[in-house]
């Protein structure tokens, strides 16, 4: 295609293009919903809300191994 | 004892459980504000890195987290502004090499964070271009919504990840690199050649050179309707000629 | 006007609850909110603003760190100021605390020291917040597990005074000074009675937790007794006040809070049938 041709067919492309209602690709399920940006409510009024407030976490030796989804494809995983 | 000396002396406190407790009262309680900046940044990542979160654990995340923050002093505080860096830092992290595809789902988790959270801006409507002849796409640029965010894995299934993380299928790791968009919270698998024409227009190339892009990925790229489903979107908030002059 | 909140509780809000919110509209006087989650775009914004078309709503600031040294941050006072605009609450309120040290952040409430060169510092940045808001500010007391040699000046007065030199409203945090009565002994009553009660815009009661003998406010447990006696001698001073319920910390389904939050209308609502008596 030469680049007029491109173009032509670009530009038709877009005025032909209708708004979409959801202006959004909605293909697919959501990354996640509104409960998700509340970080912030973590520091209000000087505590933390990850259970254990205010109590040290465990001191800096490696002892954990994944526990997550991960292990249902560990063993599929190939060398890179 | 003057102001700016005691918070100095807070600050040193907190940064080193050893420095001198100059003029503090109750300073081992100290451990106790250490302990909360670091709970709530690790918390926050948590949040934010929810796939990675999941595939490894929230034992082995929180863990890991807290590598990362002590290494790394926060750059905000807002909580929601903090972690563009914890991919790279996954990438060096030692304890997670046995599982290399990590620091890209957590770029992929960053980006849906960013599309999620990005300003608000007005959508530009494909009838914007109604008065440009063809040749104008030649020099014009697009400025994409701050809401759409692109990300490529070289090696890794992202999009087989997220969806499997979303209620699907289990994702087979060795399907190969993917490339998808996020669109808020919306986000679609896309093909190596739309990956390269949006990442183009992203960074300021002209349309016709980011259309080129995607035909010298892919010959066939259907490529006026990818520049369609920009505008339909809402994904295109600006629209400049090349003499600068913008709408 | 330093505030337009009802006189009456009200609720904070936290983003695990906002669907459920949007979906039922329960029976709350006035909602508050962390305004840094609301900084961007997006349905947080979006569920904001649907919230506040049906509600009076108060922006609590965790982040602006009032008494760092050294200048605020631009970027988060513009966010603030935006944010300020879209929402156009009923309160706008931030803690007195710092956050930020010789470029490096801490992400938690760190009490000011109230030593020489404290009121001036922390009057000219609540001066600038509210030259750049262009309202009136409310300023909150913070817990402190720890304290500063050399003091020269009560958290309560400290507050009266910094009402005093920039017309910002107070925002009276009863289970801070009672967290800080058990951590530190100060004595709660007298930091009520410094504060003058034409500027007390808005109150907050909460719970604290006990962690290795430190009284923690975590915002994860039930409202004490004595902070619900400190409510009653704070309302019977000052009369009728917009009184928060917050928790943050385990929590649960909204309906729990919910039941609590109602438990709180009610204590609030007679008190205040009873004070307006008393002073009519």
């Amino acid at each position: 295609m030469n680049k007029t041709a491109l173009l032509t067919v670009a530009l038709a492309s877009v005025l032909a293009a209708g708004v979409s209602t959801t202006a959004a690709a909605a293909e697919k399920e959501k990354c996640f919903g509104v409960a998700k940006a509340g970080q912030n409510d973590c520091k209000a009024n000087g505590h933390a809300c990850a259970g254990q407030a205010s109590k040290d976490m465990d001191p800096k030796e490696w002892k954990y191994v994944p526990a997550g989804t991960c292990v249902e494809m560990k063993g599929t995983l190939k060398a890179m | 004892m003057s102001y700016t000396t005691a918070i100095t002396a807070f600050a040193a406190l907190l940064d080193d459980e050893s420095a001198a407790p100059a003029g503090l009262l109750h300073a081992e309680r100290m451990r106790h504000y250490r302990a909360n900046c670091r709970i709530n940044r690790v918390a926050a990542l948590g949040n934010t890195f929810a796939t990675v979160e999941a595939l490894v654990g929230e034992v082995f995340f929180a863990a890991m987290a807290r590598f990362y923050v002590d290494a790394t002093p926060a750059t905000s505080a807002n909580l929601h502004a903090l972690g563009a860096d914890f991919p790279d830092f996954i990438a060096g992290f030692a304890p997670a090499s046995d599982l290399p595809y990590l620091a890209d789902v957590a770029r992929l988790d960053w980006a849906c964070w960013l599309a999620f959270l990005a300003d608000d801006a007005e959508a530009v409507p494909p009838a914007a271009l109604a008065g440009f002849a063809p040749e104008a796409l030649e020099s014009l640029k697009l400025t994409l919504h701050p809401a759409l965010q692109l990300v490529q894995s070289d090696h890794w299934p992202l999009a087989d990840l997220l969806a499997m993380h979303q209620g699907g299928a289990a994702a087979d790791i060795n399907a190969g690199g993917q490339a998808l968009l996020v669109l808020r919270a919306d986000w679609q698998q896309i093909p190596p050649a739309r990956f390269a024409m949006y990442l183009a227009l992203q960074q300021g190339a002209p349309v016709l050179a980011a259309l080129e892009a995607a035909l010298a990925v892919d010959d066939s790229a259907p490529v006026g309707e990818w520049l369609g489903w920009l505008f339909a979107s809402g994904a295109v908030t600006g629209i400049a000629e090349q003499n600068g002059e913008q709408s | 006007m330093l505030a337009t909140l009802p006189l009456y509780a009200g609720l904070g809000l936290r983003a695990p609850h906002v669907e459920a919110v949007l979906a039922s509209r329960p029976d709350v006087a006035w909602w508050e909110v962390h305004s840094e989650n609301y900084f961007g775009g997006g349905a947080p914004l979006a569920s904001l603003l649907a919230i506040r078309r049906d509600y009076p709503l108060s922006l609590h600031g965790v982040g602006l760190g009032l008494g760092r040294v050294g200048e605020l941050d631009a970027r988060h006072l513009a966010q603030l100021r935006d944010l300020v605009q879209r929402v156009e609450p009923a309160a706008v309120s931030e803690h007195l605390a710092w956050n930020q040290h010789a470029g490096r952040y801490y992400n938690d409430l760190l009490p000011v020291p109230r030593v020489d060169g404290v009121i001036a510092h922390l009057a000219g940045r609540i001066a600038q917040v509210q030259d750049v808001l262009q309202r009136p500010l409310l300023i909150e007391n913070v817990s402190a597990y720890v304290g500063f040699a050399g003091e020269v000046i009560g958290e309560g007065e400290l507050m009266a005074e910094l009402h005093r030199r920039t017309g910002c409203g107070l925002l009276v945090d009863l289970n801070n000074f009672h967290v800080n009565a058990l951590n530190l002994g100060v004595d709660p009553l007298a930091e009520i009675a410094a504060l003058p009660a034409a500027a007390v815009a808005e109150i907050h009661v909460a719970g604290f937790e006990w962690f290795d003998g430190t009284a923690v406010d975590t915002h994860g447990a039930a409202v004490s007794a004595e902070v619900l006696a400190l409510l009653d001698a704070a309302l019977c001073q000052w009369g009728p006040r917009p009184v928060l319920l917050e928790r943050d910390s385990n929590l649960g389904e909204f309906a729990e809070l919910y039941r609590e939050y109602l438990q709180l209308a009610l204590h609030v609502e007679r008190l205040e049938s009873n004070t307006l008596e008393v002073t009519a």
